[in-house]
């Protein structure tokens, strides 16, 4: 199992570096430079020389990028924000936080609703229940998390003001006791994790719905059946069992997408995530930060996904057969 | 065309998807001719009206008639996902053709770089293409379609797998025919139906995927306007102009969920075992 | 038949194992489904290779074709090494070396017509009228109806499609046709009709067959020399009226016992 999860962090080292350095590529060669958006138009051309010499951009391109990555690997350092100074990566990782636990929180409501569902679907299989549901989830499935989001926050924080639009704590937060900030941060985080749960419990809702109704009817349900056995035992001991592995294979797919919908929902309930701070780095330009945030999106990624594969290995005996028949 | 009115008469989902996409479609490509609107004449007199005879879907900021706009728009939604999906359809069938009948060490970096290109935050990724600059419609569509060809590219390849192990494949091999015409003529069209179920729901997701960048402000931009940024036009203010993002998002599920019914409803008539028994 | 001609095929030490990656690999390693086979073909000649079920036979011809790379031992095809050749070397081959599958049914591209299907054997005749009329013979030969050229594999019955998978064989005028278990899936007047038309051109082209069979008692009836092959491995070799006549492995005696033919011989 450890020399797996070391082959596969080895793995994934191209994949960063090919990541980073096109980012790097395009954000070095599209047209418009930082310099320019921080220059009074009034002012004399010298002083955006100033400025780009600052910046290192007048350096060749293979040049900086040497320098860049040299930098990233050995200091873990991203550069600093072209706005306020402050350094990328610090700026970056603090923005990780709220990120992560938004995506962790959505992810565990969207499994808790998605399994839920999914087993009363099968459980009442082509019976109303089932029908209404796959219905539903179909709508769920096909909502677009931005508009969810701003259908919530127009009708819930603005509308009906019963919970905030924007931002992840209260400004007294850190005067609250450990309840009251935790009773805080779910006050903030309801409609966000919503937004972003909703549309990933229909996916989940979908395997988990098929998987217990083809594991209801293998013969080997239908053999312990008629052995006696209690169905609820059956129903959470067996079927779920055996439909959950597909779940955790998806598991690894979802990630990038939790990832790129995180980033629509701190744009919509105003979070100081990840997304939000690529966003406004893209909007203005600060190159820097912009390298910083997707070099951490790519590496989460890239660690989620290794997690779920861990997971899976280690719930289903056979891919652990197969990997060890590889390495 | 018999052959065709029976499969739609096979599958419920499948019908009500195509009935909802048939309207979609004619709202966005006859609406507009009909309309006593212009999609981008500014009529600040009328600004933010609420619905009503002469607006059905009111105005929005700068006057103009929502109803005449979301037509508009869906030209625009509707003709990137369907060309981003054309071109990432055919770089993944390529792909996938390629990985799976040449194999070998073909095989080997073409799916690696299908694992690396998955494995990137695909919104991060094009947000950043066009937020630097890379603005124009045709780009955005490239952009789209460069990092939605993988899922494709995989089912095919894993199809070829299936297929090329066939005996009439294996015969037409004996035959001696060339590599190119057994790949078009025997292995091809054996392997579409995955391909049209895929098809559909990768437009789909493309809609959904444009209009967030949309929304965002770093999809189409202005003068034109897809579904997206009309909703995001309505960000401005959700509660008192409730009619732009409410209608503008209502369209984009209403065509969402039409496409996912035709995608599901084919999958269930090509492969009866995952889907509802009839 | 020019028994003194060299041989059109040698198998020199055929060893085929299937090593399918992933979790059967690992556990069992290789499993050997050929093991050191040796024979060869001669023009004109008719070879059978008998064995039960999982002996072997299937997996010897589709390495003769080329599908299946062998793990050692040499294949000569007209005096060419065919595990040697490039691909463009083994297409031009293959016109030569034509099969006929077990499973008639699947050989066929369930989305091409009848005449589809045949008219694409014939890819090297570029002149539209020759190819009808090649056609047209090539489907009389058979015993086909022109009027089934316009049908899906799956609206013809078990016997048109092996005779239209014989007459695809055929088409390119081949040296070596491969067949396949081609009687079992047949009711006994279509047997009779596919070994009298198989007999027929094997005079009329000077073909040379391999015939795989689990079926003694049918091979012999065409066959000029027979192998008896049993878990991998050839066990006897011989003229057909030796083997049947004087069988010197028990394994042999059982499947002459199996298939009646001393009861044929007699009554
Ligand atoms: N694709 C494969 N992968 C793994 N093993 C295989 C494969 N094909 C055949 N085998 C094994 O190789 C052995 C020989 O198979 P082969 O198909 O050559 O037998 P056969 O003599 O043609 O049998 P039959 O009369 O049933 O057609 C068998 O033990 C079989 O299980
Ligand atoms: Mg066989």
């Amino acid at each position: 199992m450890v020399s797996y999860v070391i082959k596969r962090i080895a793995e994934s080292i191209p994949t960063i570096i090919i990541g980073i350095t096109l980012t790097f590529l395009v954000i070095h060669l599209s047209p418009g430079d930082p310099g320019s958006r921080f220059m009074d138009p009034s002012q004399p051309s010298e002083y955006r020389e100033i400025l780009q010499n600052r910046f290192g951009l007048n350096d060749a391109l293979h040049i900086q990028y040497i320098k860049w990555l040299k930098q990233v690997l050995f200091h873990f350092d991203f550069g600093n924000s072209f706005y306020n100074g402050k350094p990328a990566s610090g700026m970056v990782f603090s923005a990780l936080r709220p990120t992560m636990l938004l995506a962790i929180c959505s992810l565990i409501f969207a499994l808790i609703v998605g399994i839920f569902l999914g087993i009363i679907a099968a459980v009442y299989r082509d019976a109303l229940p089932d029908r209404i549901l796959t219905a539903k989830m179909m709508f769920f499935f096909s909502t677009p998390s931005f508009w969810l989001g701003i259908m919530l926050l127009g009708i819930f924080s603005i509308k009906l003001g019963w919970f905030p639009a924007s931002h992840l704590t209260s400004l007294y937060h850190d005067q609250l006791n450990w309840s009251g900030r935790f009773a805080d941060y779910v006050h903030h985080l309801i409609l966000p994790v919503i937004t972003l749960g909703l549309p990933l419990s229909a996916t989940f809702y979908r395997y988990i719905r098929t998987g217990m109704i083809e594991a209801l009817e293998s013969e080997y349900i239908l053999a312990s059946r008629a052995r006696g056995l209690s169905v609820s035992k059956l129903l959470f001991h067996y079927s779920l069992k055996n439909s959950l592995i597909p779940l955790i294979s998806v598991l690894g797919i979802t990630i990038p997408a939790l990832l790129s919908g995180a980033l629509v929902v701190e744009v919509i309930f105003s979070l100081p995530g990840l997304g939000r701070t690529m966003v406004s780095a893209v909007f203005s330009r600060d190159y820097p930060i912009i390298l910083a945030a997707s070099t951490l999106a790519f590496v989460t990624v890239i660690v989620g996904n290794l997690l779920a594969d861990v997971i899976y290995s280690m719930v289903d005996p056979r891919i652990r057969i197969k990997t060890q028949g590889v390495l | 065309m018999k052959g065709l009115i029976n499969i739609l008469h096979s599958d419920r989902s499948l019908q009500l998807g195509v009935i909802i996409i048939s309207v979609i479609c004619l709202f966005s490509i006859l609406g507009p001719l009909l309309s006593p609107y212009h999609y981008n004449t500014q009529n600040l007199s009328e600004s933010f009206q609420r619905p009503s005879w002469s607006h059905p879907l009111g105005t929005d900021f700068f006057g103009r008639d929502l109803l005449t706009r979301l037509m508009y728009g869906g030209r625009i939604t509707l003709t990137v996902a369907f060309s981003a999906t054309l071109f990432a359809v055919i770089i993944g069938t390529i792909v996938g053709l390629a990985s799976g009948f040449i194999g070998g060490w073909l095989d080997r970096i073409l799916m690696r770089l299908v694992d690396i290109l998955l494995g990137f935050p695909k919104l991060f990724v094009i947000l950043l293409l066009v937020g630097m600059g890379y603005t124009s419609l045709g780009l955005v569509v490239t952009f789209l379609a460069l990092f939605s060809w993988m899922e494709i590219a995989r089912i095919v390849r894993s199809d070829v797998w299936v297929a090329k192990e066939q005996l009439y494949v294996k015969s037409a091999e004996a035959l001696g025919l060339r590599r190119r015409r057994i790949i078009f003529r025997h292995i091809l069209p054996n392997i579409t139906g995955p391909l049209i179920v895929s098809t559909v729901l990768l437009i789909s997701s493309l809609i959904l995927i444009e209009s967030s960048l949309s929304f965002l402000g770093l999809g189409v931009q202005p003068p034109n306007a897809s579904w997206g940024t009309i909703l995001n036009e309505g960000r401005v203010d959700p509660v008192g102009a409730w009619w732009i993002s409410v209608f503008s998002g209502i369209i984009i599920v209403t065509c969402v969920i039409g496409f996912n019914l035709i995608g599901d409803g084919l999958r269930n008539i090509l492969d009866p075992k995952t889907g509802k028994k009839t | 038949m020019q028994f003194n001609s060299p041989p059109l095929l040698e198998v020199k030490d055929l060893c085929i194992s299937y090593r399918k990656g992933g979790i059967s690999s690992s556990i069992k390693g290789p499993v050997c489904a050929v093991k050191g086979v040796s024979f060869s073909v001669k023009p004109g000649e008719t070879y059978a290779i008998v064995g039960e079920s999982g002996s072997g036979k299937t997996s010897i011809a589709m390495s003769v074709i080329g599908f299946l790379r062998p793990l050692t031992g040499t294949i000569f095809f007209m005096n060419k090494n065919i595990w040697e050749l490039d691909r463009s070397g083994l297409r031009r081959l293959r016109s030569n070396i034509q099969p006929v599958f077990q499973n008639s049914g699947a050989s066929l591209n369930p989305r091409m017509s009848a005449g589809k299907i045949i008219s694409e054997a014939f890819h090297a005749i570029v002149d539209e009228h020759e190819k009808e009329k090649a056609l047209i013979d090539l489907l009389r030969s058979v015993g086909l109806d022109r009027e089934i050229l316009r049908r899906f594999p799956h609206e013809l019955s078990g016997g048109q499609k092996q005779r239209l998978n014989i007459a695809r064989a055929l088409a390119l005028k081949p040296r070596l046709i491969i067949l396949d278990e081609p009687l079992s899936s047949q009711d006994l007047s279509t047997r009779a009709q596919l070994i009298h038309l198989l007999s027929s051109f094997k005079k009329a082209y000077l073909l040379s067959y391999i015939l795989i069979s689990h079926n003694l008692s049918l091979v012999r009836l065409i066959s000029d020399r027979i192998a008896i092959m049993k878990q991998g491995v050839f066990i006897e070799e011989g003229a057909t009226e030796q083997i049947i006549n004087n069988p010197s492995n028990n394994y042999t005696k059982v499947l002459i016992e199996a298939s009646n033919i001393k009861n044929v011989k007699t009554g």
